[in-house]
């Protein structure tokens, strides 16, 4: 639990490390929020959209329940319902001790990639085994006939299924004349009873380490195009779609048998799990050592812990909406 | 990475012409090959300029020196020096041999001259990948990394090692400079033995010292270097040939052998601060002043990005090397092509030595939200196509993707461009670049008609492209256009050379 809980803190702070004016940033972001409430009749959606945004272009994402707990879960000293910045700063203190390897009493940018280095690596190792397991179950449920083995017959008949899923004014190409889908959800009757428990699904997908490495999915537009739209024009069409599954099957098959073992089928998407590792991970300590640099205020190379502690004040200030110095039930929902 | 099995063979004649006024000056003067097999688990050959007698002497004393130096320094013998010590971890009763703690010296002088691919601290490391290669395990990321940082942040020293300190950090593994050193000792026994030589070449699987007595007054050796994974010999001559006095050449990084674990390879070059293979390791090619540095450099090199080893090694002209990556694009240092044999008979076609400045300004905007801007400047053939890529600033694919022309005709199929070639953003100013007239592959360029491009694009700014068409030929040219947003101004100079007669 504590590891997970780690990894989202980086990633908190790769989201947050190049501007050092938080404190005017928030209080421009507050007020653009305000005039967006009072003017967003005049304002388009887009445009509303682009307001939410701060100096640096990111969303501004609002405290929730779940974000609350599990911030308490992390730092909460005293197991009282708030947070306050002395708790905070200890737990950051601790942090930057064990980091230091040498006890110098600084970090130089060995040390600070090397910690997160170890944090990444448990973080891609966890994601690959749940997407293991993910693909050893859509193994399954592609094995209709349950013979272990996935024949052509079936993997088409999947193919058409995503297929048709997307192509939904059914002219043979997935393109922008498509009619929006009615998500799983709409179409079914269930739906108004389920609504209840959306809560439950938001978490499950949150904490999920499948999360950690995101590969691309028939799932949504941007994946299906990243996979299929071979020349690249911005649609699908049937011809691209089929010979690029046909090309998939015919390498995964390696004994050339013409079916697909659950060993052929795993290894096939391993190999594309690790390359997306491979990339994602050679960007992450590229930006690690960039956010070094970014700390390391006076750039003598040692980050002291006061340096450290300008992202620590950066996600602190994030988190306490209403300006109170404590990240409390107050900040929910702002 | 071993001590042996390297494909490339650099193929090595005497001058010709110098041959026959050698041997005019000097009756005794002929020149001996000897060619073994199985030295160092690989091949030898050792050409003498001397009489016979001295020559057979030579090679013989030679081989002795060899054998002598591997029981000290192979990883791969179970009872030399390094692997005792390896297994004991401390250096026994009469302490580390000289040869040892000599070659320990060369080992920390180039760790810290590039610490980030450089170390023969390793061996642990290259243990524990031997372990999983053999049970076919997936290698744990972080135990492996876990031990190469310990090595490398020991402060065990080679005064530690001659005072018989115990190490418990790290094992030690020479593979990447042992060869070299071996090298230079046999050459120094060679020339001690065949007194009267008038040039003496090693080679040891595809690596070299080459030396010509003071009196020489021209270059002794000519080397054909070959291709990294050329088929067979007639392709040896594809990278042009080498002259040669005295110096040595090393390779390394060729992806002739990598550990194959599962379904993955990994290469055998592994980056010094997490023990993992280096992510696109290019082929280097040395030639430096002795075989130990040769030897040495080609190993950091072959596991630096391209763009800080052209970097360093611009400030270090005693060295000269030439990079290759997996997609064949070469990269040669400033100095690199001053040892090539020019062409017999001249060429209209080709302008040899060719040079032109192209420089590029970025200029200073004030805007709010500035960031740096991303940059490519490149010369393409009159129907468009890239030949040459001069310079790529910036390294994210996410904002090079703004300059659209260039990614689409180049980025977006060459990762190793952003992955290697491309450096980091730049501050606004005037950048020069000096251009060979040779394209990506290395090749030269024939006269003709070309154009020169800059693309400049920036975050929350403009994209802007300039041209400037030029003839590439023996002539003074001096253009130039003006950018309008983006890009100050783009130049290109050329100067016409006084023919040689």
């Amino acid at each position: 639990m504590k590891k997970t809980a780690l990894t989202s803190i980086a990633l908190a702070l790769l989201s947050g490390c190049m501007s050092t004016h938080e404190q005017n940033s928030t209080e421009q972001l507050v007020t653009t929020q305000q005039t967006v409430t009072q003017g967003s009749q005049a304002l388009s959606a887009v445009e509303r959209k682009k307001a939410e945004k701060d100096d640096r272009g990111h969303r501004a994402r609002p405290m929730t329940e779940e974000r609350f707990t599990w911030l308490l879960s992390q730092y909460n000293a005293d197991n009282d319902k708030q947070l306050t910045w002395a708790e905070y700063n200890d737990w950051r203190q601790a942090r930057f001790n064990q980091t230091d390897a040498n006890h110098n009493g600084t970090i130089d940018a060995e040390e600070y990639v090397y910690e997160f280095e170890n944090r990444l690596d448990e973080r891609y190792k966890k994601g690959r085994q749940a997407h293991v397991k993910q693909t050893n179950r859509r193994f399954e449920s592609l094995d209709k006939n349950d013979d272990n083995v996935i024949e052509w017959s079936e993997y088409e008949a999947s193919g058409n299924r995503i297929f048709s899923r997307w192509d939904t004014n059914e002219d043979g190409m997935i393109n922008a004349d498509d009619p929006k889908r009615k998500s799983a959800k709409q179409k079914s009757k269930y739906a108004k009873q389920k609504k209840g428990k959306k809560k439950t699904s938001s978490s499950w997908s949150s904490n999920n380490p499948i999360r950690y490495i995101k590969m691309p999915t028939t799932h949504n537009m941007k994946g299906l195009q990243s996979i299929y739209d071979a020349n690249e024009d911005g649609a699908v069409s049937r011809d691209e779609f089929v010979n690029e599954r046909r090309s998939t099957f015919y390498l995964a098959d390696v004994n050339k048998d013409g079916k697909l073992s659950n060993a052929e089928y795993l290894a096939e998407f391993e190999d594309r799990v690790d390359q997306v590792v491979d990339k994602n991970r050679r960007a992450e300590i590229k930006q690690t050592y960039v956010r070094f640099n970014v700390l390391d205020d006076n750039k003598d190379l040692k980050m002291t812990f006061d340096e450290f502690q300008t992202s620590g004040k950066r996600i602190f200030t994030r988190w306490d909406k209403n300006k109170d110095g404590l990240i409390s039930t107050d900040d929910i929902g702002k | 990475m071993p001590l042996f099995s390297l494909n490339l063979r650099p193929v090595a004649t005497l001058s010709l012409g110098l041959l026959f006024s050698v041997s005019l000056q000097a009756k005794a003067a002929e020149s001996y090959q000897f060619v073994r097999s199985n030295v160092l688990g690989t091949s030898f050959e050792m050409t003498v300029q001397a009489p016979a007698e001295q020559a057979k002497l030579a090679e013989h004393k030679v081989l002795a020196e060899i054998e002598r130096l591997a029981l000290i320094f192979s990883t791969y013998d179970k009872t030399s020096e390094v692997s005792l010590l390896n297994q004991t971890g401390h250096p026994n009763q009469t302490g580390a041999s000289q040869d040892f703690l000599t070659l320990v010296k060369h080992c920390e002088t180039w760790q810290k001259t590039l610490p980030k691919s450089f170390s023969c601290r390793l061996g642990n490391v290259i243990e524990m990948w031997q372990g999983y290669e053999q049970q076919q395990l997936r290698p744990e990321r972080i135990k492996i990394r876990e031990q190469a940082r310990k090595a490398q942040q020991s402060t065990y020293s080679v005064q530690d090692l001659s005072n018989a300190t115990a190490n418990s950090d790290f094992t030690w593994n020479f593979g990447g400079i042992a060869k070299g050193y071996i090298l230079d000792q046999a050459m120094k026994v060679a020339k001690a033995s065949a007194t009267q030589a008038q040039a003496i070449k090693l080679d040891i699987g595809g690596d070299g010292v080459y030396w010509q007595s003071p009196q020489a007054s021209k270059p002794s050796w000519r080397v054909g270097l070959a291709l990294p994974k050329a088929i067979d010999d007639s392709q040896a001559a594809l990278l042009g040939t080498l002259e040669l006095s005295n110096g040595a050449l090393a390779y390394s990084g060729h992806n002739s052998r990598a550990r194959q674990i599962g379904r993955r390879s990994y290469s055998h070059i592994l980056a010094p601060r997490d023990g993992w293979p280096t992510h696109n390791p290019v082929t280097a090619i040395v030639k430096a002043p002795d075989a130990t540095s040769a030897d040495a450099l080609a190993t950091a090199l072959a596991a630096s990005e391209i763009s800080v080893a052209l970097d360093w090694l611009a400030k270090h002209p005693e060295y000269a090397a030439l990079l290759i990556d997996n997609e064949g694009r070469q990269y040669a240092s400033n100095n690199w092509y001053q040892g090539y044999v020019k062409a017999d008979t001249p060429n209209d076609d080709f302008v040899e030595d060719y040079q032109a400045r192209i420089s590029f300004s970025l200029p200073k905007l004030s805007v709010a939200k500035y960031r740096r801007p991303y940059a490519a400047l490149w010369v393409a053939d009159q129907k468009g196509k890239v030949v040459r890529n001069l310079l790529v600033l910036g390294q994210s694919e996410r904002w090079m993707q703004k300059n659209r022309s260039w990614w689409r005709l180049q980025g977006r199929t060459s990762s190793q461009l952003l992955d290697g070639f491309a450096r980091p953003t730049r501050r606004p100013g005037k950048y020069d670049v000096i251009w060979n007239g040779r394209d990506d592959f290395g090749q030269q360029l024939p006269v003709g008609e070309y154009r020169l491009f800059a693309e400049v694009a920036r975050e929350h700014g403009k994209r802007e492209k300039l041209s400037l068409p030029f003839k590439l030929g023996n002539q003074t040219q001096s253009l130039r256009t003006n950018g309008k947003e983006e890009i100050g101004v783009l130049a290109f100079k050329s100067a016409a050379k006084k023919k040689a007669s």
